[in-house]
């Protein structure tokens, strides 16, 4: 069997080990619910027929096996239930929410990798081989402090200076298109400066390597050197941390949304586990938690795309 | 040190002063806290109350103050969680069997790939959205990253030498763990420990901010945010105030975990004193060597020097003269650090930052270096040198093909086409006996052997018919078979292509096999320089006779030991006196230690820099 195959069997492996823990998780989170969950949603001023209704409803009367049998073929099925609040389908929930997260997600997705990149690139190549040491030093104070600032305050401060005092964006709401770029500023700031360091950090590494030598032996002009043969080599590394990064920038999305009253599935989540509505966050931790785990596969087969060396090096 | 002295003293200082608000902030502010007074409600900062006022009338410093106590602890507590599960966790996995440790390390990896927000969401719905809850899960959520690096950590300390010997004797493994791994990464978990309790910060008043947290009556820095956003447009410091806090906290007690470690284990400080004395360049005493009209490489009186960050020099190469005959083979030898590479880089105008050259003369087919301009320069080096290094798995780019790199230099500097470039690495590939080249050219690197490698590194520098070939230990890195092919097929391509190579190696042995002149260098000086016969039958400098005295042949005695040379090359920016060598020297004379020797040129075409040489 060839690299690629191997590769793709074990990362299938991996995916479906993690579904099935999510899946079973997901289950047992309603289930683990100490005392009656029923009761919770009900509230303690509920009829008891209502109570018994509810616990039918929720399928809760039966045996654990059996519940989580039907729950497997709902899923199969494409059925997460419907709202206890209002009773709309989950399905339809996501329907209407997922685009904005995803939305979210991309945008400050785009502005990690590209401001990252393009910071940590810019200040390795003025700072190579030591040149303009206060560059350096400034550049790792700086984005060490601001790298350590929370999503939720840097939400504040930008809704604070760009939407309160200049009035330049709006300060909730997905109303038009600008209202997207606080919040994924706010999202992607500290994933942006942490893979601006990382990245500065590996192509100093790159850049006193024997291959640039090689590369600078045969004088090749400073685009080449630094686009072909600098560039690939970080883009590795800057992968593998981008893609450790994912997991932040969707839980990023969950804390921001709710800051900026963004219509996502992070307000929806947060609103249900507020409200006990046990399917809305059943379904909706499931399709976050997806959305993880395929990001994740998806960076390591671009890894092995990229990195053929990678393929082999995780056995 | 000096950074983490100043930024970890503040940021000390500054989680000194917040456990300080924690204790004295509910008896001192309490009071002012709770107290309403309607007609100042919203109120901006003002002189009375420096943060403003909320909807209530209640001074916001004075609630972030008292809310320090309960956002502290929580944050202390949900970090007790974390570190009580992950570091057992982490450890014991470390010191487990190998199935055991692959499974757990890829949980802990799954683990870790999850948004601590999801996990908290899921312990929340199964607690109920409350301080308990938000708790584990902070502290839940903390566990995977904790126990991955207390796993690292504990899988080197346990693979130590001592370690290991401990568990050949039969200790059991939570004894290792106890007596042997925890103490030595101690340290480094303390640090972790500090940075912890900055995240943790920050994630409960996340969590209190989104309602999952502490809810009211109560007030931690998270639920002040709710209220400060509520009314940003009205007064913004109500929610700058907690925002501050937050921010302030999560970063004081992130970065004096960093300083914490330090006064634990002073080893994490990092010495940095290798600065040796500088001392004065001896141009003036040096006479002209040998350089001739019709060389491939002339360079007269070469100097490479460093800044000691003191306005002085440190000088690793200094009047080096060196000239390269067309089709010559000629070596450059000298111990490790006497500047043989170093010249050779800064001959080719690639001698590392902050390395400073200067020169007489350095041409290249008899064209001057300092009348070219730049893109002229580039275009000479590009097309008329090729360099090959010592370690050819390190000298080719992992992420290029071997098509790429072979025919990029032909294509910038000679404009070729890219079919006609492929189409010469072709014939250049088969010239140095590659198999397969078609093959061969779809590959990576990493795809080859090492022999393959340094081959296709010769090809490589052949692309643009160099007239000189710069050879830096090309076959140090390789097999012992592998080097002599390598060495035949060098010698082949100066014989085919008429390519004069110079041939840099510590290795005089296989320099006279090769060379028809060679060049010894010590201390950054050429100390000889002879026909490759002459230095073989007579060396004339001490140092030369000395490296041939420690080369075994057929004919070398082996009941008596190898000659070997007394004492060390001497350290940049650390020459003694005189001659460089004369501390090593069987035959120092008094002159040798007060001057430094000129390099004098003899009748049989050889130059020696030796008192010796003029006073027999």
């Amino acid at each position: 069997m060839g690299p690629w195959p191997r590769f793709l069997l074990r990362r299938l492996g991996n995916l479906a080990a993690i579904l099935a823990a999510l899946v079973v998780v997901s289950f047992l989170m309603v289930r683990l619910i100490p005392g009656d969950p029923v009761r919770r949603i009900a509230g303690i001023d509920a009829t008891v027929d209502y109570v018994a209704a509810a616990r039918v409803s929720l399928g809760l009367d039966r045996s654990l096996p059996e519940q989580f049998f039907s729950y497997i073929d709902n899923l199969a099925h494409g059925r997460l239930g419907a709202s206890f609040v209002d009773q709309e389908p989950v399905t339809q929930i996501v329907r209407e929410r997922l685009p904005f997260t995803l939305a979210l997600a991309g945008a400050s997705l785009a502005f990690v990798a590209v401001f990252g990149f393009v910071l940590g690139l810019a200040c390795a190549i003025a700072a190579r081989d030591g040149r303009r040491a206060w560059l350096e030093h400034s550049f790792t104070g700086i984005t060490g402090m601001a790298g350590a600032a929370p999503e939720l305050i840097a939400a504040i401060l930008l809704a604070y200076v760009f939407a309160v005092t200049l009035r330049w964006l709006p300060v909730s709401g997905a109303g038009s298109t600008s209202a997207v770029i606080l919040p994924a500023l706010a999202i992607g700031i500290r994933p942006a400066l942490n893979l601006a360091r990382v990245v500065r950090v590996e192509a100093s590494n790159v850049l006193r390597s024997d291959y640039i030598r090689t590369a600078r032996s045969k004088r090749l002009p400073a685009w080449l050197i630094y686009g072909r043969h600098m560039a690939p080599n970080v883009a590795t590394a800057a992968l593998t941390i981008a893609g450790l990064l994912f997991p932040f920038l969707i839980g990023g999305t969950v804390v921001v949304e709710n800051v900026f009253a963004w219509p996502g599935l992070g307000t929806s989540v947060v609103h249900a586990v507020i409200t006990a509505d046990y399917p809305v966050i059943q379904g909706l931790v499931l399709l976050l938690g997806l959305i993880v785990v395929l990001t994740n596969t998806i960076v390591d087969v671009l890894l092995g795309i990229l990195d053929p060396r990678s393929l082999v090096a995780t056995e | 040190m000096r950074r983490t002295g100043v930024a970890g003293g503040i940021a000390l200082a500054a989680a000194c002063l917040l456990l300080l608000a924690a204790i004295v902030g509910p008896p001192l502010f309490g009071g002012a806290a709770e107290a309403m007074d309607f007609d100042a409600a919203n109120t901006g900062i003002s002189a009375g109350h420096w943060l403003g006022t909320d909807s209530l009338g209640r001074d916001i410093l004075a609630r972030t103050l008292v809310a320090t106590r309960l956002s502290l602890g929580l944050a202390l507590a949900a970090t007790a969680i974390t570190l009580i599960f992950a570091i057992p966790l982490g450890a014991a996995l470390a010191v487990s069997g190998p199935r055991l440790r692959n499974i757990g390390g890829r949980v802990i990896d799954a683990w870790l790939a999850f948004p601590a927000i999801l996990l908290a969401i899921v312990v929340t719905t199964i607690i109920g959205p409350s301080l308990q809850g938000a708790v584990l899960a902070i502290g839940i959520a903390g566990i995977p990253g904790v126990a991955r690096l207390t796993f690292t950590l504990a899988a080197s300390a346990a693979g130590r030498d001592y370690v290991q010997s401990a568990r050949a004797l039969g200790v059991r493994p939570w004894r290792i763990v106890a007596r042997h791994v925890l103490p030595n990464i101690g340290d480094t978990l303390a640090v972790t420990a500090a940075t912890s309790l900055g995240i943790a910060i920050v994630s409960i008043a996340s969590l209190s901010f989104l309602g999952l947290g502490v809810n009211p009556p109560l007030v931690d820095w998270g639920r002040m945010l709710v209220e400060g956003a509520q009314a940003i447009y009205v007064t913004p410091a109500a929610a700058l105030g907690p925002a501050a806090a937050i921010a302030l906290a999560g970063m004081a007690f992130g970065f004096s975990g960093e300083t914490l470690g330090t006064m634990i284990n002073p080893l994490r400080r990092r010495a940095r004193n290798m600065r040796g004395t500088a001392i004065a360049d001896v141009f003036s005493q040096v006479t002209a060597g040998t350089v001739t009209d019709d060389s491939v490489l002339a360079v007269e009186q070469l100097g490479v020097w460093f800044p000691d960050g003191r306005g002085g020099r440190l000088s690793a190469v200094r009047g080096v003269d060196l000239c390269v005959g067309a089709g010559e083979i000629v070596g450059l030898v000298g111990e490790s650090g006497s500047g043989k590479t170093l010249t050779a880089l800064a001959a080719a105008a690639l001698a590392p930052y902050p390395a400073r050259t200067q020169f007489r003369k350095l041409a290249l087919k008899g064209q001057e270096f300092s009348l070219l301009s730049a893109s002229d320069r580039d275009r000479l080096l590009g097309t008329g040198l090729a360099m090959i290094f010592q370690d050819p798995s390190a000298s080719l780019n992992p992420a290029l093909r071997i098509a790429v790199q072979m025919t990029e230099g032909a294509r910038v500097h000679r404009h070729l086409a890219a079919r006609a470039a492929r189409i010469l690495a072709l014939r250049r590939m088969t010239e140095v006996q590659l198999a397969a080249p078609e093959h061969r050219m779809r590959q990576f690197p990493h795809e080859l052997s090492g022999g393959m490698r340094q081959r296709v590194m010769i090809a490589m520098g052949l692309m643009n018919q160099p007239a000189l070939i710069l050879a830096d230990e090309p076959t140090t890195a390789l097999d012992v078979t592998v080097q002599a092919q390598i060495l035949q097929l060098l010698k082949a391509t100066n014989a085919a292509e008429q390519t004069a190579i110079l041939l840099i190696s510590h290795d005089i042995g296989m320099i006279s096999q090769l060379c028809s002149r060679v060049l010894v260098m010590y201390a950054g000086r050429v100390v000889e320089d002879a026909p490759v016969a002459a230095l073989l039958r007579t060396p004339a400098h001490p140092y030369t006779r000395a490296l041939l005295a420690a080369l075994p042949d057929l004919d070398t005695d082996r009941s008596k030991p190898l000659g070997t040379i007394q004492g060390r090359p001497p350290p940049l920016g650390a020459l003694p006196g005189g001659c460089s060598f004369h501390p090593r020297c069987p035959s120092c004379m008094p002159i040798c230690v007060e001057r430094e020797p000129p390099s004098v040129r003899m009748a049989d075409a050889r130059s020696v820099a030796c008192w010796l040489a003029e006073t027999p």
